[in-house]
């Protein structure tokens, strides 16, 4: 009724990216194979344009506003995730031909599906209603689980997609009945009126059990134990650059919709403690996932199968900082934004390394196949103990300030002491299989002959992924500042 | 007049039977059947309440998670058929090639 | 299972079969009955069968009786896009790809990895039977007839194109995704590896992967 042409501006950089996606598939289809060396300047085109209308909304969103209804928001805490979504996008896209055209899998539609995948982040990220929380689920999902099926003639992408598709559609699906549950109890499905009905409603069953449904479908998402077991094979068999893809943004989208449910919708002390309280539940995630994503990744040969398991541990330190928003309040929202960024650039970097060694016969996934690198690639060996060291999370890498800011948020109150000291532990344990590259690659003698990819685009995503980690690393403090800066429309 | 719990029941009865179906069966056909079943359950679950409350939206909503669900097993079924290619098989037990 | 939610409705058969303890049928609940019946035997029937058209048309059963149950709480529109979209498109789409795998699965229950499932089915059995229990004490929140309009296509078109348009419009960037997943996937025939031709070929033959161990594995 009253619709404003204003309010697409909260909505600039999905359309921005959804008319940059069906011009690319517009192009793929008229022009074929030959303008598609087009095809990734254009997608980093869309990209940078998105990542300026976010700029400008970040200038002007002093506070927070609300559009389509209260379907959608724009505060700092989804331009922030959606500007990671972004990079992650740009990254991927960096990587990808030289990849595909290696492994002989090109298609143009590679880059709008990507594009649409990072809309429906955008869109999950900005969610402040159920409807549009299942909606950018779907449109992530749906274009992330043909992307991980789409090296043609491997059957491990076949099989990875398979698994990711029947795993993710369960999950959807009991997103959705949680999602149905929680509007019996209160008759909406907005999340800030959910939360001014929460005194009423948090004790009716109704309600836990919806809300319960919903924190495990996230869980699926997200990856975390017990709900991780496509995760390894989804990850292994995707082709790379998709693999770094979803271990980063999908599960920062993830971690976005979670992270706004209980900081604001699911915020209240009853909901929050107690047996089905998602503190107590959310705890005993973080500790499953982060010593089965550990122990799973020490006993891989496979560099791409322990980064996967890897990224399984990393969203266990994640759920750290989320069970903190219970003790410190909303606050704490800073350190795991900070996190989802360290992690996103270190991530997307190890994998962009991994796929940069292999050729088409030759994936060289095994850590044996690394032996000696640092003889005879230098730089790239370096990029990559830099890239073990922060996942490691040794100073002054990004990722040691992204486990200290998340770990002194949980530390402030007494409570989640335990939590910290197994998070701890767990880091240390996991250093054994990161520093295990790093010595493969520098004290090893070289083994087989190596043809790696020669590609501009991939020095490029290794140099961002570089540059990122050493930058937020070695000055951390103004990412933190605009990170607890990036406050939630309320 | 029929109450309203007699469908959110039915509805909770259609989702346990399409939970087993994706748990218990191996034949990745039913599975997707049993996905489809779990979301009807859903919808059942959301019209029923909307028309306790008297609200259209959640009808809208239906409406939305019917396109979705559409989309979602087109996708799904385009898969299965990828992997038939490869595989000659829907049994997901025998996926097995990615060592665990 | 469900016993929680299931011991009221057999309250009421037996009261049924006892005779008027007070509680009078009115037409419409027997017939929600008999439709109920007729669904949640679909549902059972979709997953058990082991051939996937008896399972598909198992399956168009319940969608059907969906369509009832839809129009017996006056959203009249949506009993009609059940019927279109489910029962017409979607179930056409599986009838089409089960026509070109066109085999029945050897073993239809899994035995393999049977601890998670069994927790998996007790977790789910569980919080279910709990939800049910208590959508039992939903009764009739708003036992009244709801206005004429409710459920009608002016209705919910005017939800769908003023408060859900964002919605409305980001479903058609899915359903293109959806198209274009349909395209990315029917393009890899042309790369090699299997043909399609020697797929229809050999379907009779046992599935050519050996390495079937039979335990899955899911300590990882």
């Amino acid at each position: 009724m009253d619709f404003d042409v204003s309010q697409l501006s909260a909505i600039g950089p999905i359309v921005a990216l959804t008319v940059a996606g069906c011009f690319l598939l517009l192009l793929e289809a008229f022009a074929g194979g030959r303008q598609r060396a087009y095809l990734m300047p254009l997608t980093l085109a869309a990209v940078a344009v998105a990542l300026v209308l976010e700029a400008g909304q970040w200038r002007d969103a002093q506070l927070a506003t609300s559009a389509f209804h209260g379907l959608l928001a724009v505060d700092r805490f989804s331009i922030l995730l959606s500007s990671v979504f972004l990079v992650g996008c740009g990254m991927t896209a960096l990587l990808a031909p030289a990849y595909m055209k290696e492994h002989e899998f090109e298609f143009g539609e590679f880059y709008a599906l990507l594009i649409f995948a990072t809309a429906g982040m955008i869109i999950l990220a900005q969610a402040t209603d159920f409807v549009t929380i299942f909606l950018g689920i779907e449109t992530m999902s749906i274009a992330v689980y043909v992307l991980t099926g789409s090296w043609r003639n491997s059957a491990k992408s076949a099989e990875g997609a398979m698994k990711y598709f029947m795993v993710g559609a369960f999950a959807t699906s009991v997103l959705l009945y949680g999602i149905a549950l929680i509007y019996g109890a209160t008759g909406t499905t907005a999340l800030a009126e959910i939360a001014r009905q929460a005194p009423r409603v948090s004790q009716a069953p109704l309600f836990i059990v919806g809300f319960l449904l919903v924190i495990v479908a996230l869980g699926f998402k997200i990856a975390a134990v017990p709900f991780h077991m496509w995760a390894p094979d989804a990850y292994e068999g995707a082709p790379t650059p998709v693999t770094a893809f979803m271990a980063t943004t999908v599960k920062a989208a993830g971690f976005a919709t979670l992270i706004r449910l209980v900081a604001t919708t699911f915020s209240r002390t009853e909901l929050a403690y107690g047996s089905s309280g998602w503190a107590s539940i959310l705890s005993w995630l973080a500790v499953l996932t982060m010593t089965l994503g550990n122990l799973g990744a020490l006993r891989q040969d496979n560099v791409k199968r322990m980064l996967a398991y890897s990224s399984i541990a990393h969203a266990g330190y994640l759920l750290v900082g989320v069970v903190a928003i219970a003790v410190v309040g909303a606050d704490a929202r800073g350190p795991l934004i900070y996190y989802l960024v360290a992690y996103t650039f270190t991530t997307i970097g190890a994998f962009g390394v991994v796929a940069w060694i292999g050729n088409k016969n030759d994936e060289r996934v095994m850590i044996d196949d690394w032996a000696g690198l640092a003889s005879r690639h230098p730089a790239q060996a370096l990029a990559m103990t830099l890239f073990m060291l922060s996942l490691g999370g040794f100073p002054p890498t990004a990722g040691f300030f992204g486990k200290f800011y998340v770990f002194r948020a949980a530390l402030e109150k007494p409570t989640l002491i335990w939590l910290v000291v197994v998070a701890v532990l767990n880091s240390v344990i996991s250093v054994y299989y990161y520093l295990r590259v790093v010595t493969a690659m520098y004290f090893r003698e070289p083994g087989r002959e190596l043809r790696p990819l020669r590609s501009n685009g991939v020095t490029a995503a290794l140099l961002i992924a570089a540059f990122g980690v050493l930058a937020i690393g070695i000055l951390p403090s103004w990412l933190i500042d605009a990170a607890n800066a990036a406050l939630f429309l309320q | 007049m029929i109450p309203i719990h007699w469908f959110l029941e039915l509805a909770a009865v259609l989702f346990v039977v399409g939970s087993l179906g994706v748990i218990l069966r191996r034949n990745a056909l039913i599975m997707l059947m049993g996905i489809e079943l779990q979301l009807n359950a859903a919808n059942l679950t959301l019209v029923a309440f909307s028309r306790a409350y008297h609200d259209a939206h959640a009808q809208a909503f239906a409406f939305i998670v019917i396109a979705v669900a559409a989309a979602e097993a087109a996708v799904g079924l385009a898969i299965l058929v990828g992997i038939f290619r490869n595989r000659r098989s829907v049994n997901v037990d025998e996926l097995t090639i990615m060592k665990h | 299972m469900l016993w929680q939610s299931v011991q009221p409705m057999g309250r009421v058969t037996a009261q049924l079969a006892t005779g008027d303890q007070g509680m009078q049928w009115s037409g419409p609940q027997i017939w929600w009955w008999i439709i109920a019946v007729f669904t949640v035997g679909g549902a059972i029937s979709t997953v058990t069968r082991r051939n996937n058209i008896a399972a598909v048309m198992s399956l168009v059963a319940t969608f059907f009786g969906l369509a009832a149950m839809y129009a017996m709480l006056s959203a009249h529109f949506l009993a009609a896009l059940q019927v279109l979209v489910y029962a017409g498109a979607i179930m056409t789409l599986f009838v089409f790809v089960i026509m070109v795998l066109n085999r029945d699965e050897a073993e239809p229950w899994a035995w393999s990895g049977i601890f998670t499932k069994i927790v998996g089915v007790f977790a789910l059995v569980y919080l279910v039977t709990k939800v049910g229990y208590h959508l039992f004490g939903v009764a009739a929140a708003h036992p009244e007839t709801p206005p004429a309009e409710f459920g009608t296509v002016a209705q919910v078109g005017e939800v769908l194109f003023t408060d859900y348009l964002f919605v409305f419009e980001a479903v058609s960037v899915l359903l293109l995704i959806a198209v274009v997943a349909a395209v990315v996937v029917a393009r890899q025939r042309g790369g090699g590896g299997t043909d399609d031709d020697d797929a229809s070929a050999d379907i009779t033959t046992t599935p050519a992967v050996g390495h079937s161990t039979g335990h899955e594995d899911h300590h990882s």
